[in-house]
């Protein structure tokens, strides 16, 4: 069974396969042996070839939290990073101008409207979190096609908060 | 000299669950007060009562005198702790509490008007000669603050007069970016505080935040409970704090607290504060910066290295109790990392979720004041901070030693957190010879610490293996798992899930 998660920007693909509690898992190219010890959610004690470790893991659903060794990994899956990929490649600018909410919080203004001409870099929406403000500007010169929130609204990191279309 | 039977906490987080803890060591019942968000928070099950206030956003709850009164009045409270942040330099609200014939654990409004409104205490602060840095506090109208910044200099410091802890202070490099600037620090502080006002001050590179720990009873014994050296910080947040502080020598100490205990007198202080100052490391000048009339956050070095609990001391204090002439020493070397749930990756932009595995450092020496628990949430309406760690030791090598080691075993699964970058702080040369100044974490530069290949491949193998354990107890289809016949019981020494005992 195939598992791909990225950290860091870095694609890591894991082929796994077992039998009871023994796990032979090709890394990066290289197979390695794993047995299990013990699983106590979230902690897993195994053996990785031949030495013991012991890590906590738990996930989200989207990411697998791995502390082990004084370093907590964040590991995320890649089905939930396809799905995210759409934004992703919009706010790089690939010239769509949908506008994302660089992080989570609540709409605490909405500063322009569809239709409105805006110009690079002024601000499109407000955003606060965890008490601080944030302005969500416009990545080109254009018009605003659409505006998806409301002031109060809460929205997640990465959630499309509107468009700006260019003007050619 | 009365006792109190009931404090009502007005707060939230790891202050409220500290102060609930210094009640109970004194036998003193407690109530919390939550909004919609914190229906369950960690500081509403450590309290003995605890009442709703309201919705989630902080104007709607923690910041609404009239439902916290309410609260008081109807658990019969006999007094309010404000903890930091939210109303606790409010002087309206003192007054609130004080006209409901509850106790205010703090000072006078009086001196909350006095000392915590920022515009007030600069011009009470020249008129006794304390020294201030250059700063603007006469008038509110832009025309008028755009002008005293241009006659002050760029970088000017725009700072909520109402404020503090950080909190909507804008640094604005030239006079055109000064309007938007302006409006963006007004809107944080309304928000924030209630109170749109703000303060100018010189924007002063390079320097020293060092403040004095104050501790004033009602019957004119003030003291100062020596420094906190707080250079290291974000965005005018405070990270990282530690005392003694690396730069003082016994002298500049004594100066600087006289003058620290000289300025809590001028206005009859009482209770706990703090003086801060902002220190030129080369010439050693230091100024006035601003008091702040409540517990500090990073009150916690103060009491592993003076061996006072200072929020029992609060308490004493607002009982009438004699705090009398005690001599206090500085004894060894703490620091504090606060964790906040933040993302470094991401500009250090707040982060939020639930807290999947929350395990606190436990070793000789470190202390972890924490407002969560696992399965708690890190939510957007509130502070970021989730979980002070404190460490203490004979010198200051040995306690950076001890706070590498307690966040090497601090463990939190759900919420991106800023640990690994303290990490890197506690790591870095400046820090490491005693040199940071305020500007430090700005010019920090790539920080990134190499984690080790084997490591990353043993995460790998670590989150495939759960994945796979955990998806097998999810396939289990309910009449199977009943059956002890199953092919699914029969895999070995482990319980996927962890819900199964082996004796069944």
């Amino acid at each position: 069974m195939k598992f791909i998660y990225t950290h860091n920007e870095q694609t890591h693909t894991l082929d796994v396969e077992h039998a009871g509690d023994a796990f032979e898992i090709e890394i990066n190219g290289e197979r390695s042996h794993v047995q299990v010890i013990s699983f106590t959610p979230p902690r897993l004690t195994f053996s990785h070839n031949g030495k013991i470790f012991s890590a906590r893991v738990a996930s989200d659903g989207k990411k697998s939290w791995v502390h082990l060794d004084g370093t907590t990994f964040v590991l995320e899956r890649a089905d939930a990073r396809t799905q995210r990929g759409h934004s992703h490649g919009a706010r790089e600018g690939t010239g769509s101008g949908i506008v994302v909410a660089p992080m989570p919080g609540q709409v605490r203004g909405v500063l322009v409207n569809a239709g409105d001409a805006v110009t690079e870099g002024q601000p499109l929406v407000i955003l606060e979190a965890m008490k601080m403000e944030l302005k969500v500007s416009a990545p080109h010169d254009g018009v605003v096609a659409k505006i998806l929130v409301t002031q109060g609204q809460s929205v997640e990191r990465e959630q499309i908060l509107g468009q700006v279309e260019s003007n050619q | 000299m009365t006792r109190f039977k009931k404090i009502l906490v007005a707060n939230r987080g790891e202050i409220a669950v500290r102060i609930m803890r210094a009640c109970r060591e004194m036998n003193i019942q407690t109530v919390a007060v939550y909004s919609d968000a914190d229906r369950a928070a960690l500081h509403t099950r450590v309290a003995d009562e605890a009442v709703h206030i309201g919705a989630s956003p902080p104007r709607e709850s923690y910041l609404n005198i009239e439902k916290i009164i309410d609260a008081a009045k109807k658990t019969n409270a006999d007094a309010i702790h404000p903890g930091y942040g939210f109303l606790a330099e409010n002087a309206d609200f003192a007054q609130a509490v004080d006209d409901a014939g509850i106790v205010f654990i703090g000072p006078s409004p009086f001196s909350i008007r006095a000392r915590g409104d920022k515009a007030q205490a600069r011009a009470r602060m020249m008129k006794s000669g304390v020294p201030v840095v250059p700063g603007f506090q006469d008038a509110d109208d832009e025309e008028s603050l755009a002008r005293a910044a241009d006659e002050i200099g760029y970088p000017i410091l725009i700072k909520a007069a109402a404020g503090g802890g950080g909190k909507a202070m804008r640094v604005v490099g030239t006079a055109s970016d000064f309007t938007e600037a302006l409006a963006a620090a007004r809107r944080e502080a309304l928000h924030a505080f209630g109170d749109a006002r703000v303060i100018l001050e010189k924007y002063v590179a390079n320097a020293r935040h060092i403040e004095f720990q104050i501790l004033a009873d009602k019957f004119g014994n003030t003291v100062h409970l020596f420094e906190r050296e707080c250079s290291i910080q974000r965005r005018h947040q405070k990270i990282i704090e530690e005392t003694p502080s690396p730069l003082l020598d016994n002298d500049l100490r004594e100066r600087m607290g006289s003058a620290a205990v000289a300025a809590a007198r001028a206005v009859n202080y009482e209770n706990a504060g703090t003086i801060e100052f902002i220190v030129n490391p080369d010439t050693r000048d230091f100024y006035f910066l601003e008091m702040n009339t409540r517990l500090q956050v990073e009150h916690p070095i103060t009491e592993l290295t003076t061996g006072l609990d200072l929020v029992q001391w609060q308490l004493r204090i607002a009982q009438g109790e004699r705090y009398g002439e005690r001599s206090v020493q500085q004894r060894g070397h703490a620091i504090e990392c606060r964790i906040y749930a933040e993302d470094p990756s991401n500009n250090f932009l707040p982060s939020t979720g639930r807290v999947l595995d929350l395990e606190l450092p436990q070793m000789p020496g470190v202390r972890a004041d924490s407002g969560i628990e696992t399965d708690d949430e890190a939510s957007a309406f509130y502070d970021p901070l989730l979980v002070k760690l404190i460490a203490y030791a004979e010198t200051r090598d040995a306690a950076i030693a001890k706070m590498q080691n307690a966040l090497r075993e601090f463990v939190l699964l759900g919420v991106t957190t800023n640990v690994e970058f303290l990490q890197a702080v506690l790591e870095h040369e400046t820090f490491r010879e005693g040199k940071a100044t305020t500007r430090f974490l700005e010019e920090i530069g790539d920080w990134r610490l190499e984690t080790g290949d084997w490591r990353l491949e043993t995460a790998l193998i670590a989150a495939a293996v759960v994945e796979l354990l955990e998806k097998k107890v999810s396939d289990v289809p309910v009449s199977s798992a009943n059956d002890p016949y199953s092919p699914w019981r029969a895999n070995g020494a482990f319980r996927a899930g962890g819900g199964a005992a082996s004796g069944f």
